[in-house]
Formats: structure tokens, sequence, C-alpha cells
């Protein structure tokens, strides 16, 4: 009895005709560039969301760890410090050495940030391309 | 069955970080969701600023889709929600009906009521009497009359059963006829 009642209802032409005349304002020019851009921009934000969330767990999970394995060393293996770590003195010698390992090590810092640059640009190069 | 296959195919690919191709979903469905707000906020501003936040929410939410409905049911039950909550917010009243005015209508009256399309000042009045429809009416009538789904997806959008769509859908129009005789009464 329903499903015939559903039926005869399709008939209904004056509401059709009715909601077709209230609906008849269209969305303004431009509408879906102007979302896209606003897609891009939530894109972006989602990706920083979720690399500070992976950051911030990992961070965690590191700290978590070492407070781990520090109160695992003091209680479980009597490890002490004094006993295991040498003395560290500076000579003249390994001080250069000490500046010409962090010479190397800065350079090596500033080759990956530069590669990690250059990286994103062209990266984003393509996508404008795209 | 192949829509469904093709949206769910650029849904992971959006999700694998091409959100260009979410332009996809906004050409095919920004006007029909646009139809849908227009009915329950008749402004076209701010019709057309919940349609955009209905698509930021469905972009923020892409990750949670299931496949246990079609992509468009999901996304016109994202819009409904939306703007309901834009209703309650704007605190807008919609007026009532006594039902006993209404019970006692025979359906062939309605039937023939509803069938002709020509008078041009009964489509007016039947403008006004959608117009004290609640939203849950309104996108009832919406979905069903304009954008032509099936009961059961009606019912997956607005958290219903098909059954109780079809009562609602009985009732609607049952309204309607009511507001339009009673106001034909009021006018004398």
């Amino acid at each position: 009895m329903v499903g015939l009642k559903i039926k005869s209802m399709k008939r209904d032409k004056a509401l059709i005709k009715a909601l077709n005349n209230k609906g008849k304002d269209s969305l303004s020019y431009g509408f879906e560039f102007q979302m896209m851009r606003r897609i891009l921009v939530e894109a972006e934000r989602k990706k920083k969301h979720s690399f500070i969330l992976g950051l911030s767990l990992i961070s965690m999970v590191s700290v978590g760890m070492i407070v781990v394995t520090i109160y695992v060393l003091m209680h479980y293996v009597s490890f002490c410090t004094y006993l295991t770590l040498p003395d560290i003195s500076f000579s003249t010698e390994t001080q250069s050495l000490f500046i010409l390992y962090c010479y190397i090590a800065l350079l090596v810092l500033v080759l990956l940030g530069l590669d990690a640059y250059f990286r994103k640009l062209r990266h984003k190069g393509n996508e404008k391309e795209s | 069955m192949r829509l469904m296959t093709e949206e769910i195919g650029y849904i992971r690919r959006i999700l694998d970080g091409e959100t260009n191709l979410f332009s996809f979903f906004l050409e095919r469905y920004s006007r029909p969701i646009y139809s849908l707000i227009i009915q329950i906020i008749p402004n076209h501003e701010d019709a057309e600023e919940l349609t955009q936040d209905t698509f930021v929410k469905a972009f923020r939410k892409l990750g949670a889709f299931k496949n246990d409905c079609s992509f468009s049911t999901w996304l016109y039950r994202i819009a409904y929600n939306t703007a309901v909550s834009a209703t309650r917010k704007r605190k807008i009243i919609f007026p009532v009906l006594d039902d006993s005015m209404i019970e006692n209508i025979p359906d062939e009256t309605i039937d023939i009521f509803f069938a002709g399309d020509d008078d041009e000042e009964m489509l007016q009045k039947l403008e006004q009497a959608i117009d004290n429809l609640n939203p849950e009416e309104k996108v009832l009538i919406t979905l069903y009359y304009m954008d032509e789904k099936p009961i059961n997806d009606i019912a997956s959008i607005l958290g219903l059963t098909p059954e109780n769509i079809k009562v609602k859908l009985f009732r609607v129009r049952r309204k309607l006829y009511g507001w339009i005789k009673n106001k034909e009464y009021e006018a004398g």
C-alpha cells in the first residue's frame, strides 16, 4: 500500500516545480576555483598538523626510551658513570681536531639544508606546471 | 556501482597526497549540495558559505569515509548536518501546524492537488508553504523530488529508517496542503 502511494507521489508535478523555482539561485562565478584554493590551504594545514603530531610522537617515544634506558642502567645493571666514562681533557692538538670536525659537520648540515631547499623548489615548480 | 568504484579510487589518491583531484568532487557535487542547502537556508551568501563549509569538512574527514554508503550520501549527510547546525545557531523558528487539521483529508484530494503545475498562484502559495517546513522536511522533499534519490539513500542521509521516510513524506504533503488551505481560509 505504502509502496503504491510512494509511486503515485512521484507524479506530484506541482511540488517538483515549486522546489525548482525556489532553488533557481546558482553558485557564484569561480566558486569551484575559490573552493579549490581553500582545499589546498586546508591540505597544507593538514600536512603541517600531521608533521607536528608525528614529531611530537617521536619525541615522546624517544624521551620515554631514554628514561627507561637510564632507569634500567641505574637500577638493574648497576651502571656507574664515574667508573665507565673516562675523563675528557682538551689539549691544543685535540682542540684543533675538534674544530675541524665541527667545521665538517657544519658543512654537511649546510649542504643537506641546501639539498632539501632545492628539492622543495623543484617540487613546487613541478606542481605549478601540472 | 562503477561510479562508486571510481569515486573510491579518487578518494584514495587524494588521501595519498593528490589534493588537486578534489576538484572532481567539487565539479560533480557543488551544485546539488548548494541546491539542498538553499532550501534550508534561503539566503544566497549564507548557503554558499555553508556549501564551502560542507566541502572543507568533507575534505578534513575524508580519511574517515567508510564504504558502507556512497560518497554522495556521505556528503549530503554532512551538508544536512551543517545546514541544520546553522539554523540552530541563527535560532530560526519554524511554525507548527495543528495535526488535527490534516488528519481527515482524503489521499485522493491531495494527489489531485499536487498533480497539476499550471496554476502560478497555487505554485507561489506552495513555495511559501515549503518555507514553513522544518529543515528535515525540506531536505526530505528536496532529495525525493528534485534529486530523485532512492528512499534508502534518503534514510541513510537523515539517519532514519526507510519506513519512517515514507511516512514522513506522506505527512509533509498533507502539511503543505494544510498550510495552503489554512492560508486561503484566513484570507477569507
